[in-house]
């Protein structure tokens, strides 16, 4: 199951607050009703009045329980689009953030990035690729070309001055592959995702599900290692924090597993032998299938199910109201 | 263009006049409690606070937009946007743009030639649809800018970026041709095309224009060679970017005619002189005729999905009801 609005849910206290704001005003409607019909406070009127208020409320509560559900698009299972592509685009999403110069993944991250990513131009020869890299900001390098020998130049001097801005904002680079594309090109896209997965941006599923609903997978692979490294600088000295320690940075899976995931790509750890291989295998893989099926698999939404819910709810709270229970009072 | 996905969810819609009435209208709505404020035939009643009046209205109506919004919901709307699919491939080009200091020669106006050269290659490149451009630029070096791309985006950002004498003094007319030969080598495209722009005599490189030539001509790409510029003497004025030092002159001298002839008849391409900018356009709207082919194109039709808008649309208009009959208005029934 994947949320497509998560965020949305964090309208959900609106719903005890309705509840709340009706027991309160069934409260103080109360008193005006006894001076207005002139009955006795135990009289059945008032027990009626209750329950009525207690079904609307609750109904209307569950109207806005279901919409807010159905607004934060739950999905699960999948449905097929029809898809003519052939060819593939491949755009190497590469993070150039200075926690990637640590040593753990031998010579630096970056470097082992960079090698993943020759590797997989070699194995993918009739590709066309492009690079964007990012840091505080995603930037197109290298736009997406058949001339492999330009993004070979790129990689030959990649560092982590290529993108000003400091920091890492993956969510930035993720917008940025996605606008690299070109339109109006029938090949099939992907987005190889080399990076050690820390991230100052809001890195929201929403972000990514952009790349679900166009079919652009994202195979991501996650460099350096949970135990924790020191940056190295070109120079040889070492970051150091504002306790005047050397910053430690480690490998943050969970964030380009999510990512990989979302968008119906795969993750892959940058430790794994034969790496390029394996991600080579997987690329194609996924290019041949979709382009002997000629269709691919989409999160099927399920929204419309919870808005009859919410809709339904909302008119049995209508009726519970608008109708008489009695004929006479 | 809207789309509704289950058109069928707008026959939902045939119950909102019953409501209306139900809700608001039926004499005998259990909402309903009969209170006589006027006196037996005395003149009728007239509620003293308009603003009630006014909220109650606008409460109404926010919860029928309301069901309305979360009804077109359940129809699924959606944006259809027309997307045009290539389906045969285009023309390779490279642009090799002489950056020399003799660029920055005023004989074209309004600015100078480089300027005027710059301003019809970017109207050539909008004019372009699916031919990968790339853009190599040259002076005593010669450099990839831009690789064959179909990001025109991109490809004009990095032309506008580019400065005279950014790659030193010099004209190496040979190394720019052999660099977007380079580049081109791996081009899958049945036609390639390399267009030159110069306004000087080769004077410097490790590969002379000839030799130049001839691997283009060997890799297949057509050199249109079009030699810019006045006949006769033209100030000029640049700022080296290197040092920030203004420099202003008189520039004597123009390009070698035979040479880029030579250049381009040997690649199989055609040579043209630009001796004013309308010329300047007028050769890269020759060019743009010559270099065409048919294109095979599909429109695909991709759906963005507006459900969510409707949805959030709906739950603040009834929620606005809510609190005014609740909170403001102290609905008691």
């Amino acid at each position: 199951m994947k949320i497509g609005a998560p965020w949305l849910l964090l309208l959900l206290p609106l719903v005890p607050a309705a509840a709340l704001l009706a027991l309160w005003n069934h409260r103080r409607g109360r008193k005006s009703l006894i001076l207005l019909t002139g009955r006795a406070p135990g009289d059945d009127f008032f027990g009626r009045h209750l329950v009525v208020t207690f079904f609307s409320t609750g109904f209307f509560c569950a109207f806005l329980f279901f919409a807010i559900l159905a607004a934060a698009d739950f999905s699960w299972g999948r449905k097929t689009v029809e898809e003519d592509r052939s060819g593939l685009d491949l755009v190497f999403l590469l993070d150039v953030s200075r926690s990637m110069l640590a040593p753990d993944a031998p010579p630096n991250r970056l470097r082992a990035a960079v090698d993943a990513a020759r590797g997989v131009m070699q194995g993918l020869p009739e590709a066309r690729f492009g690079i964007v890299a990012f840091k505080g900001r995603g930037v197109p390098v290298v736009p997406v070309t058949e001339d492999h020998g330009a993004l070979e130049s790129f990689f030959a001097h990649a560092g982590s001055g290529v993108v000003a801005e400091p920091g890492t904002r993956l969510d930035s680079g993720l917008e940025a592959a996605l606008a690299a594309f070109p339109s109006g090109s029938r090949r099939h896209r992907a987005v190889v995702l080399l990076s050690d997965g820390e991230s100052q941006g809001v890195f929201t599923d929403g972000g990514v599900s952009r790349y679900a609903q166009e079919g652009i997978p994202v195979f991501a692979v996650g460099f350096g290692g949970k135990e924790g490294s020191t940056i190295r600088l070109p120079d040889g000295s070492l970051i150091m924090g504002r306790n005047r320690r050397p910053v430690v940075t480690r490998l943050e899976e969970k964030t380009l597993r999510a990512a990989a995931e979302i968008s119906g790509g795969a993750y892959l750890s940058g430790r794994e032998p034969g790496l390029a291989g394996k991600l080579v295998d997987r690329i194609q893989g996924f290019a041949e299938s979709r382009g002997l099926s000629g269709f691919r698999l989409v999160p099927a939404g399920r929204y419309r199910g919870f808005l009859f819910a919410a809709l339904g709810s909302l008119g049995v709270s209508v009726l519970v109201r608008s109708v008489r229970w009695k004929r006479k009072d | 263009m809207p789309t509704f996905d289950y058109p069928l969810a707008f026959l939902l819609l045939l119950l909102v006049p019953p409501g209306v009435y139900l809700r608001h209208f039926s004499r005998s709505r259990g909402n309903l409690l009969p209170f006589p404020f006027a006196v037996w035939r005395q003149a009728g009643f007239t509620p003293p606070v308009k603003g009630a009046l006014l909220a109650l209205r606008l409460s109404h109506a926010a919860f029928w937009v309301g069901v309305v919004s979360l009804i077109v919901a359940l129809a699924g709307p959606g944006r259809a946007v027309r997307e045009k699919i290539y389906l045969n491939r285009g023309i390779d080009m490279m642009l090799v743009l002489d950056e020399s200091p003799s660029m920055a020669a005023r004989d074209f106006q309004p600015e100078n030639r480089f300027e005027t050269a710059r301003e019809v290659i970017r109207s050539f490149v909008r004019g372009r649809e699916n031919d990968p451009i790339g853009l190599v630029s040259f002076s005593l070096e010669a450099a990839l800018r831009v690789p064959p791309t179909l990001d025109y985006d991109f490809l004009l950002k990095n032309l506008d970026d580019l400065r005279i004498m950014d790659l030193g003094d010099g004209t190496a007319i040979g190394m720019g041709i052999s660099v977007a030969s380079l580049h081109l080598r791996r081009s899958t495209a049945r036609d390639k095309v390399i267009i030159l722009l110069t306004d000087g005599q080769n004077n410097t490189g490790e590969i002379t224009p000839e030799t130049a030539a001839q691997i283009a001509g060997q890799i297949g790409a057509r050199v249109y060679a079009v030699g810019i510029g006045g006949r006769e003497e033209a100030p000029i004025e640049f700022t080296d970017p290197k040092t920030g030092k203004r420099y202003r002159g008189t520039l004597e001298g123009g390009f070698n005619e035979a040479l880029l002839r030579g250049v381009a008849e040997k690649s199989g391409g055609s040579y043209f002189y630009a001796g004013n900018p309308g010329t300047l356009g007028a050769i890269f709207s020759a060019i743009d005729s010559l270099e065409t082919v048919e294109r095979r194109v599909r429109i695909q039709v991709r759906t963005e999905p507006l459900h969510r808008e409707f949805i959030l649309a709906g739950i603040a208009l009834l929620l606005l009801d809510y609190v005014i009959r609740l909170w403001l208005l102290r609905e008691v029934l």
